[in-house]
């Protein structure tokens, strides 16, 4: 057996209101990926946190390579050979990839791209060392945050879901570096909430439930449905039932609608879609080929610059945001901590950031009252309803999100990536709760990046290539089909 | 990820208390040297002083200085100088250095003072008491007199039967009163004493009779008393003919060279100079107004020229802005063409009327003065035919051809004038040489100046009982005594002031004013000396000194062995004097020095002190409390208003220029439209409008940010540039009261808010202190506050959420803008009742601090303003009670603020004692 490159043992952390790790022990050996599995708010995040020295622990001890260290901060632990990769990226935007990564160290930033080329071809991650970060895809990205890492010289590499923001592609391309670095050795901590990435790369898995290490398990002793179970602590349905639609009146019409992106290119070209209630309309595509946009021109947060957009028969073209929320559009946005949330308001005040009534004074108490309601039923995670949102784990902002959307009472619901990050327990609960509403005659436009979530909701599938949707196909998991959207998806019309 | 805070709560308020222990000990070190500092300044003057002593002593003639030293038992004073004056500076701080210097300064001056005043003032300390006493007896007669006068007013309406509680008694009483102060009108206050005052009509007789009486009486002991002092003044001002003479010279040859040198205005100004020392400083002035006739010509002399010179320069202005005008011509640039052809006209009128002003110039140029005029009609001629610049960008070839004709014209004038004025001047100035050596003749042949002198006095004398005459034998007198009564007051001023200076110069020493005023003596003493031993001795440059003793003392027929003995005499008498003070001085030197040792202590002592008065006075009622409400109000106001706009991470610098929008509002509807008819009921509609001027302010700022995205942290700061000069323009412009001091009248009183009581505080802290409920409501209790909140948080989540951002952030704004306006519009009201120039107290600027301290919340707001307020109280008191500096005080206070922000930084972090 390979030697112990990290061990923690009993940690323990607490934070107002919660125990968030309670006595957790976790080692990680040479080149193996450990999985680390959990629900929302289960203590992953925290648990990688403490060993990449953001917090620190209130009890227990970390040995480093069998010796006992304490680790002060970031900066610390990457010295010591601890890299992490976090959910939110810590990148410079204005600078290029090489002068990032020559941030903290003693290289000048053309040395450094030398070097950076060498990682590139060893680990096969593409990146050009000279562009600027913020011209960068989220993909892309998260390669440099690596490629930082392994510059730095890490031994162990923390990716905490680093999967959520990939596309398929992107993701294989990731594993395959996470499998060179093992083969040198390296010790990789893996955190995702997709059972079958888990399957595929881990070759231990920890299992941890409301701060507690349930089990640990070898390559070989776990299956999907195992780790489910261990860590819900029931079966989990991943498919889920449903009865075929019945759409009845058109809800939404786009009709030839144009706009521009943030940086001004022509984003949307002439789009045209309707949606008719009870009907969920799934659109595939490639990402960056106009699905913001198209949402944010539906919900008035971006300018139409010609064409149409009709709901329930009205004409809302540039309407403002407000008019639309009051007619019932819900908008469930992919960046949650950017634009869905303000993160210091209170969980409470966030489920009411958008709402439909229009009263002058604001009733802490009834606001409070209605949040526990929905904190119970979306099984919100948190402290009280006067936590900041921006405590809550990863997972359980989404819920707050989801929880928000639905209590408008909409008629439309834009959904895009609505359940990344969250756990599958939570997901079977996104999905039931968005084919119940699409029985009860609400129209749903699903963005997703991922087919099988499309397949798995959605009564049509159309497919976004360039601002324009190419054609609609039905979403049945054949492989014919499979390869008509994937014909469609790069822009070849069927 | 965040950085989480996880500290228990009540560490919360640690933070900032150890902040302030932090600034508070700062303050203390800070208090700590700078009374640290004060003494070894005070050393350091006492020793300057000290020096400048030796130097007076260094003037006595050098065969005297070796008798003058065994005096001294040398060797002591030594001692004393070598203590090293800069041992403490090292540790003061640059402010505290540079008040010491000013300080060193002005006791230098005082110094100086002292020293020249002891020459001609302070030789007559006897007859400068009389003097004083004397015109303090004239207050009191003027006092009894208008006393009598009233009395008299009174009995004859009481006759009238037109006053019913008129009192005689109390008349009566005020008059004897202050009759008997005045000691030497024994009969007069008797004939008052002996008046019944029961009997109305005999008591009006009694009073015409003394009212006949009193001049005969007053004058009487007034013209003895006067004719005294005289006397014994003009036998002692010490002069010396030859100084006389030397300034005589002087004069002479600066004229001579003012002349020669084609009437040099700085050469004449020297020779003024000395005219006016002659006067002043040499204790000339009698002799010299004596001598006026002769001296006319000269000061005569000096008006012309400084008229022609006057002349001049206004043609060298006009020839100048002329050329200036050529210049842009030549560019092909027309903009100012038209203002600066106007001023030259105006060069040109003042010139010429300036010439007329007076008698003599205006024949003597009677030419230039034509010629002057007709220059000024052409110029005239030629502004107003100058049309529109781009007019003139067509005619250019023509005007510039005009301007450069009369461009020469004027230069013409120049030249003419002073070749007219030197032709003239010669003459003119050949008669005031004559006159001069007239001067100069008359003075050696009447051979000694105190004749004239005391025929001077007499003189004055006569004047003085002119007036003092004319006011009793007017009746009504009062203007005419005053006048009699201030001219004395100015001699024996200069007395007081003596006095004065001493106990400024050296607090300690003022105790010892005796010894400070034997040490003046002593100068006065030194320098009777010196002038005594010059007067006989260094007569005639041209002999050795020994001669020109031997000569005079053959001429007085004194042997020089009696000459040594008496000369000894008088010597030994000074220097014993000298040698007593010095002693004196010493051992006063020696107790500061001691006291230099405790300064230490004392300084502990001081800093304990400024504690004290810092947490206590601001609060106590009977105290600073009311000065601490009336500086917590407006800084309420303008807090109140930050903290709804910061919460919204919109950064407005600006309630600083609102207050000031309000400010000007108030003033202009409580002076301007509401003046008619001031009444209670438009004092909330003043109110209402000045918060509405400040939120309209705001809203500027707030919609530049709003639709163009212009950063509010700008242009609030540029808004408040623009409402600070506004203000000072309508303070010195239109709006300005007709007094002498840029400054606004007083608002009508109805309009004053009205106070507590008797007390200072007025009810804005009541308004204030609402407004604080209605923000607190709005913040917390609203969802427009919740929106606010929301845009402040994360500004994309709100545009999200339908929150129109735009108007919010000018709503805010204005609102915030109001609370401002109001703050101002209160302040006047109910503290400043009017505006005077430079008002900026920077209640603005201050209340972003008070925000930031409140941390956001409205209820800490009024914590905070109180709090600060009592700091602002009790920085006054500190700089009261220890005589500190403003500037130590705003250091002191910057550096409390300073660490209360800074301690901020603290609330990210977690403090965690380790064990291992
Ligand atoms: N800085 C913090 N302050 C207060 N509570 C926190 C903080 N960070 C995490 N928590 C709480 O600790 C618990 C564990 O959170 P953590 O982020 O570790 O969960 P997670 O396992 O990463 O969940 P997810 O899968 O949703 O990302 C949550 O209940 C969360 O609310
Ligand atoms: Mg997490």
């Amino acid at each position: 057996m390979s030697s112990t490159l990290l061990e923690v043992r009993g940690i323990v952390k607490r934070f107002p209101g919660v125990l968030a790790l309670d006595g957790v022990n976790f080692d990680l050996r040479e080149g193996e990926v450990h999985t680390l599995l959990g629900e929302n708010g289960a203590g992953k995040t925290t648990l990688m946190n403490i060993i990449f020295g953001l917090y620190r622990a209130d009890e227990g001890e970390i040995l480093f390579k069998g010796k006992r260290v304490h680790i002060r901060s970031p900066y610390h632990a990457l010295q010591l050979g601890i890299g992490m990769v976090q959910q939110h990226f810590t990148l410079v935007p204005s600078f290029t990839v090489a002068e990032n990564i020559a941030l903290g160290t003693r290289d000048t930033p053309s040395r450094v791209a030398a070097k950076i080329r060498g990682i590139s071809e060893e680990y096969g991650l593409e990146v050009d060392p000279h562009a600027k970060v913020w011209q960068l895809s989220v993909g892309e990205r998260q390669r440099v945050e690596i490629i930082k890492l392994l510059y730095a010289g890490a031994r162990v590499v923390i990716l905490d879901e680093p999967t959520a923001v990939l596309t398929p592609q992107e993701t294989e391309a990731l594993f395959k570096a996470v499998r060179k670095m093992t083969s040198r050795g390296t010790g990789v901590i893996f955190i995702s909430h997709k059972l079958n990435e888990v399957m595929e790369i881990s070759s231990r898995v920890t299992v941890l439930r409301k701060g507690k290490v349930i089990g640990t398990l070898e390559r070989g002793e776990f299956d999907q449905n195992k780790l489910a179970r261990m860590m819900v602590g029931r079966e989990v349905v991943m498919e889920i039932e449903r009865e075929k639609a019945r759409p009845g009146e058109l809800v939404i019409k786009v009709e030839d609608v144009h706009a521009r992106s943030d940086k001004g290119h022509i984003a949307l070209n002439g789009i045209s879609l309707e949606i008719r209630a009870g009907e969920i309309l799934g659109i595939a595509g490639v990402a960056g080929n106009g699905q913001r946009e198209l949402a944010e021109v539906i919900t008035g947060l971006r300018r139409v610059e010609s064409g149409k957009i009709e709901f329930l028969g009205k004409d809302l073209t540039n309407t403002s945001v407000i008019d639309r929320i009051l007619a019932g559009i819900a908008y469930i946005p992919q960046d949650r901590k950017g634009i869905a949330l303000s993160p210091n308001l209170s969980v409470a005040e966030n489920l009411f950031l958008r709402r439909k009534e229009k009263k002058v004074w604001f009733n802490k108490r009834e606001i409070f009252g209605h949040a526990r309601r929905y904190i119970e039923e979306y099984k919100i995670k948190t402290p009280s309803p006067a936590t900041a949102v921006k405590y809550l784990s990863g997972g359980n902002m989404q819920k707050v999100v989801i929880a928000r959307e639905f209590s408008l009472d909409p008629r439309l619901i834009i959904a895009v990536h609505p359940t990344r990050g969250l756990d599958v327990a939570s997901m079977e609960f996104v999905y039931r709760s968005l084919i119940k509403a699409r029985d009860k005659g609400v129209a749903i436009l699903l963005l997703a990046g991922e087919l099988y979530e499309i397949f798995n909701l959605s009564d049509r599938v159309g497919v976004i290539y360039e601002g324009k949707i190419v054609g609609y196909t039905t979403p049945d998991p054949t492989p014919e089909n499979i390869e008509k959207i994937g014909l469609m998806m790069a822009g070849v019309a069927v | 990820m965040e950085k989480r805070l996880d500290i228990p709560k009540w560490a919360g308020a640690v933070v900032p208390i150890i902040s302030v222990v932090i600034a508070l000990l700062i303050m203390g070190i800070v208090i700590y040297f700078y009374m640290y500092s004060k003494p070894s300044y005070l050393k350091r003057a006492v020793f300057g002083a000290f020096n400048e002593y030796r130097s007076i002593i260094y003037r006595i003639p050098e065969k005297s200085w070796d008798r003058f030293e065994k005096m001294l038992k040398a060797g002591r004073l030594k001692s004393a100088i070598a203590i090293p004056k800069g041992k403490l500076s090292s540790n003061v701080s640059s402010f505290a250095i540079s008040r010491l210097e000013e300080v060193f300064r002005s006791t230098e001056e005082s110094y100086k003072f002292v020293r020249d005043t002891s020459e001609t003032v302070k030789s007559f300390p006897k007859e400068f008491k009389e003097l004083q006493e004397l015109y303090e007896n004239i207050g009191y007669i003027i006092k009894a007199y208008s006393a009598l006068n009233r009395t008299i007013n009174n009995a004859k309406s009481i006759m009238n039967n037109e006053c019913n509680d008129c009192d005689l008694k109390e008349g009566m009483d005020s008059f004897v009163e202050n009759l008997s102060k005045v000691g030497a009108l024994g009969d007069l206050i008797s004939d008052a004493k002996s008046i019944d005052l029961s009997d109305v009509e005999g008591t009006l007789k009694g009073l015409e009779k003394i009212k006949l009486e009193f001049p005969k009486e007053v004058k009487k002991i007034f013209l003895e008393k006067m004719a005294k002092s005289v006397k014994t003044i003009s036998h002692r001002c010490p002069i010396s003919r030859s100084s006389w003479e030397d300034l005589l010279t002087d004069y002479k040859k600066n004229v001579d060279d003012a002349i020669s040198s084609g009437f040099n205005p700085f050469l004449f100004e020297k020779a003024s100079v000395i005219l006016d020392n002659i006067s002043v400083y040499y204790c000339f002035a009698p002799v010299v107004r004596i001598w006026n006739n002769s001296l006319e010509p000269l000061y005569d002399l000096h008006k012309k020229v400084s008229t022609v010179e006057q002349v001049y320069s206004q043609l060298s202005s006009a020839s100048r802005s002329l050329q200036g005008v050529l210049k842009s011509l030549e560019k092909g640039r027309t903009f100012f063409v038209k203002d600066t052809v106007y001023s030259t006209a105006r060069y040109v009128k003042n010139s010429y009327k300036r010439l007329e002003l007076d008698a003599f110039t205006a024949s003597v140029f009677s030419k230039r003065i034509k010629s002057l005029k007709s220059l000024y009609q052409e110029l005239e001629d030629l502004y107003k035919g100058l049309g529109t610049p781009s007019e003139m960008k067509k005619n250019v070839e023509r005007i510039s051809s005009e301007v450069k004709q009369l461009s020469g014209k004027i230069e013409k004038e120049k030249n003419a004038l002073s070749e007219d004025f030197l032709k003239t001047a010669e003459g003119y100035s050949k008669d005031a040489i004559d006159s001069f050596a007239k001067v100069q003749n008359e003075l050696f042949q009447r051979g000694s100046i105190e004749a004239d002198l005391s025929k001077y006095l007499g003189l004055l004398m006569d004047t003085y009982t002119y007036k003092l005459e004319e006011a009793l034998r007017s009746g009504i007198g009062r203007l005419k005594l005053s006048m009699a009564y201030s001219q004395l007051k100015d001699v024996s001023k200069d007395l007081t002031m003596f006095l004065r200076n001493i106990a400024d110069y050296c607090p300690s020493l003022s105790d010892k004013m005796k010894l400070s005023l034997d040490y003046e003596t002593y100068v006065f003493d030194m320098e009777a000396l010196r002038i005594h031993t010059s007067q006989q001795i260094v007569f005639d440059s041209d002999k050795t000194k020994m001669e020109m003793e031997e000569a005079f003392l053959k001429e007085k027929k004194i042997t020089k062995e009696k000459y040594m003995e008496v000369l000894g005499k008088t010597l030994d008498g000074h220097l014993q004097r000298v040698g007593a003070i010095l002693n004196d001085l010493e051992s006063e030197l020696r107790d500061l020095t001691k006291k230099f040792g405790q300064v230490s202590k004392v300084s502990w002592i001081a800093v304990g002190k400024a504690f004290k008065q810092l947490s206590t006075w601001p609060f106590i009622p009977s105290q600073g409390l009311p000065d601490t409400i009336n500086y917590m109000t407006p800084l309420l106001f303008t807090g109140l208003g930050l903290i709804l706009v910061f919460q919204m991470k919109l950064w407005n610098i600006g309630a600083e220029g609102q207050f000031y929008l309000g400010v000007m509002t108030a003033l202009w509807l409580s002076l301007f439209v509401f003046d008619k008819h001031p009444s209670v009921a438009e004092v909330p509609v003043i109110l209402f409008v000045g918060g509405l001027a400040g939120a309209a302010w705001a809203a500027i700022a707030g919609a530049l940010k709003a639709f163009l995205n212009i950063d509010e942290i700008v242009s609030t700061l540029m808004l408040n540039y623009i409402a600070f000069h506004w203000m000072e323009y309508l303070v010195y412009g239109p709006w300005k009261a007709p007094t002498n001091f840029p400054e606004t009248n007083e608002i009508p009183r109805q309009f004053f808010l009205p106070t507590f009581g008797t007390s200072r505080v007025h009810i804005g802290v009541i308004i204030a202190m609402s407004l604080t409920i209605i923000v607190y409501l709005l913040m917390r209790k609203t969802w427009w506050g919740f929106d606010l909140r929301a845009i402040g948080d994360n500004p994309n989540a709100a545009r999200y959420s339908g929150i129109d951002i735009a108007k919010n952030v000018v709503l805010a704004m204005a609102v915030s803008g109001f609370f401002a306006g109001l703050g101002g519009a209160t302040q006047i009201l109910g503290f400043e009742h009017k505006l005077y120039h430079g008002y900026a107290p920077g209640y603005g600027y201050t209340g972003i601090i008070i925000a930031w301290l409140a941390r956001l919340d409205p209820w800490a707001t009024i914590l905070v303003s109180f709090l600060f307020g009592g700091f602002l109280v009790g920085g006054d008191q500190i700089q009261l009670v220890l005589k500190l500096p403003k500037a130590v005080v705003v250091a002191i206070e910057g550096v409390i603020l300073f660490s209360l922000i800074a301690s901020e930084v603290l609330f990210k972090y977690r403090i965690r004692v380790v064990r291992k």
